[in-house]
């Protein structure tokens, strides 16, 4: 009786083992293959800021040559109807080896209803327009993300933590409302207690600071407004907002506000955004403005029109400009500018086939307190080959 | 040895309830065995709103048919791209409808059964595969009706190998007729040139079958220059090749395309897709649709009788 019953449970078990698998990996991708053809940099300024960066003398250079810029895969698995696990793994800096990978998001998306959606994981922060639709370079129509976002901010804005999307419909907007808390921006992995600071390499840029973990007991939080197809036509502005402590206390905050506009209207296409950062108590970035609660304004305009049309493939002129100021909240020290411009051609060549030939022209100050300031100027010809698939 | 409750049932009831709860497990763990299909369409129109209904009616209610627009699914984006393909791969049997979705979908999934519909085009090298078939949207019968009218004695068919079995069918209804097919059987596109010349040369008419290699792109040019060079006018099995200078195309009657698309497909399912022989069905019925400027170009007159449709 007994083994009967035993051999009865394996054949369940066996027919549990013959649902077939559902979830199965779907890859797709893009590289973002590039040829400079002239970069010239000069770096100069007061030799006591100089120094103080550990570069001595005024230093001028010129570039060529080919790299991959990015090359990224996604992995997308539908467990089911309403649910996705996504992934993108991307690689840069690429040589012998690759110098630089990437997990930029992991996340479990589940859409309970069709207006609502959730995701937990590493996931986009909702943040602006850029960060979610025009930071892969098949997104967009110039070769080069605005300087700012791309190298302080950190393109993408990935965190770890969760979102909640809730999207109204109503007769001249759909609104789209997303809340979400996550581990947020950290100290300096080498300094629990700055922010940011003027040191080279990578003081300054900001997304280093997002660890694996929280550096302190507070969850970050924010959320976006976005009102899309306004009037029925391709054409969205919101507003968007992040509020976290960064240092190992949890007691000094960090706060981003970001209102944003993007209109293809007539086929020209506008994207706007303006940031607003504010950072209490960082002793780093004192450094440079001279005061430890300090802020950055500023803000990028893209705009890409498709001119012409070669045998049938469009070609698409565009310009961007952008401008950002860091300073102390009573201005007692200078001022970090940077101020960019871009201008260039897109062939779409194929669907999944874009060439771009971009020209920009950088300028950059970055203040070092009581030692004077740091310039950086910066021209480039780059040619770009972006392939998706 | 002590067991963990006092109302242990395991040392109450011994191995009694496990047959029921095994039985209970299997039944509940076994696989529904209806073929999950999922409908592909380049967008829902009302031409084909009634073909997509009558086909989700065929799907089980435990499984039913997911329909998927291709304009909507944004696939230039790989991550979109991603999304969208990981949602189809968990059909068992994709039933594309239009000519973009067709070869989306033949392309992305070379290793699952696909059902397709309303295409005129497509690669040879994908019907060489065991499992697909589908239903091309024209009505062979009516083009050789119209070329018969226009008092075409001599036809000129080219195709590629994958659609032999096709073309055979249609010189039997040649035939009937009273049509002579002459036939260009093109295996790469260094013959194109040759077979096409000869057929200009051969015949009052020249008809293409879809494969995109001659229906699309430079082959369909150069058919073209030939074409107006020979003022011999060329049959095609689309509206596209219509718009752009062939004399005329057969297009279905949806609801004709419907009835038969749902059988067709109904056969399938019920065969556990197993998949009939004549994997190339063409529709029955509908209209003729014409370039106007193409007739006048060629001196030639609308023949009377016939559901004629212009194209401007």
């Amino acid at each position: 009786m007994r083994s009967k019953l035993i051999i009865l449970c394996a054949l369940a078990v066996l027919a549990g083992l013959r649902t077939p698998a559902v979830a199965k990996v779907v890859f797709t991708g893009y590289g973002n293959i590039q040829m400079t053809a002239h970069s010239q940099y000069k770096i100069f300024g007061d030799p006591a800021a100089l120094s103080a960066l550990g570069l001595p003398g005024i230093r001028d250079a010129h570039t060529r040559g080919f790299n991959i810029e990015s090359l990224g895969l996604f992995a997308t698995t539908n467990l089911r109807e309403d649910m996705d696990f996504l992934v993108d793994f991307t690689y840069r800096q690429i040589g012998n080896t690759t110098g630089e990978t990437r997990l930029q998001y992991a996340y479990l998306e589940y859409r309970p209803r069709e207006d609502v959606t959730g995701r937990v994981g590493k996931i986009l922060l909702p943040f602006g327009f850029y960060n979610h639709k025009r930071f892969y370079p098949f997104q967009r129509i110039e070769l080069t993300a605005p300087l700012f976002q791309r190298t302080i901010l950190g393109l993408p804005i990935a965190h770890l933590g969760a979102d909640v999307q809730k999207r109204f419909q109503t007769t001249w907007s759909r609104i789209e409302v997303d809340f979400y808390g996550v581990n947020g921006y950290g100290a300096t992995p080498s300094n629990p207690n700055q922010f940011r600071s003027p040191t080279l390499p990578g003081g300054l840029i900001l997304s280093n600071n997002v660890g694996a973990t929280n550096n302190n007991g507070d969850v970050a939080f924010g959320g976006r407004i976005n009102f899309a197809e306004l009037a029925g036509k391709d054409m969205e502005t919101g507003a968007s907002y992040y509020r976290g402590a960064w240092d190992g206390s949890g007691k000094h905050f960090l706060q981003l506000i970001n209102t944003h506009f993007h209109g293809n209207l007539s086929r020209l296409d506008v994207v706007a955004e303006y940031l607003h950062m504010d950072v209490e108590e960082d002793s780093g970035f004192a450094a440079a403005v001279g005061e430890k609660h300090w802020m950055t304004d500023g803000g990028f305009l893209v705009m890409s029109y498709p001119l012409w049309k070669i045998r049938e493939m469009p070609l698409s002129p565009f310009v961007a400009a952008e401008y950002t100021v860091s300073h102390g909240k009573e201005r007692r020290g200078d001022q970090e500018k940077m101020a960019g411009y871009r201008a260039g051609l897109t062939l779409q060549a194929m669907e999944s086939v874009r060439i771009k030939l971009e020209a920009s022209y950088l300028n950059y100050i970055l203040p070092i307190y009581g030692a004077g300031k740091l310039k950086l100027e910066l021209y480039s010809a780059v040619l770009g080959l972006v392939v998706s698939f | 040895m002590r067991c963990w409750a006092l109302s242990c049932p395991f040392k109450r009831w011994g191995w009694r309830p496990f047959g029921p709860l095994a039985l209970a497990i299997s039944l509940a763990a076994a696989p529904a065995w209806a073929v999950r299909f999922d409908i592909v369409v380049d967008s829902v129109s009302t031409q084909n709103t009634v073909l997509v209904e009558a086909l989700q009616r065929l799907a089980s209610s435990e499984q039913p048919a997911v329909v998927y627009q291709l304009s909507r699914a944004n696939v230039a984006d790989p991550i979109e791209k991603g999304k969208f393909l990981s949602k189809l791969a968990h059909a068992d049997l994709l039933v594309p409808i239009g000519e973009t979705a067709t070869r989306f979908v033949a392309h992305e999934f070379p290793e699952t059964p696909i059902f397709f519909i309303g295409t005129t085009v497509l690669e040879g090298h994908v019907l060489e595969r065991p499992q697909i078939a589908g239903i091309l949207t024209f009505d062979p019968g009516t083009i050789l009706q119209a070329a018969s009218a226009f008092k075409f004695k001599r036809v000129g068919m080219a195709y590629t190998p994958a659609y032999s079995g096709l073309a055979e069918r249609i010189a039997l209804q040649a035939v009937a007729k009273g049509i002579t097919l002459v036939e260009a059987k093109i295996d790469a596109v260094s013959d194109i040139v040759l077979n096409l010349e000869n057929l200009f040369k051969k015949t009052n008419a020249v008809w293409i079958l879809g494969d995109p290699m001659l229906a699309r792109g430079a082959g369909f040019q150069f058919l073209m220059e030939k074409s107006f060079a020979h003022k011999v006018p060329v049959i095609t099995a689309s509206q596209w090749g219509v718009e752009r200078g062939a004399l005329f195309s057969s297009k279905s009657d949806s609801d004709k395309l419907a009835i038969q698309s749902a059988d067709a497909l109904n056969a399938i399912l019920a065969a556990d897709l197993h998949f009939p022989e004549n994997q190339l069905e063409t529709a029955t019925g509908g209209v003729l649709l014409y370039n106007e400027h193409t007739l006048k170009s060629l001196g030639l007159k609308l023949p009377r009788g016939l559901p004629w449709q212009p194209l401007r």
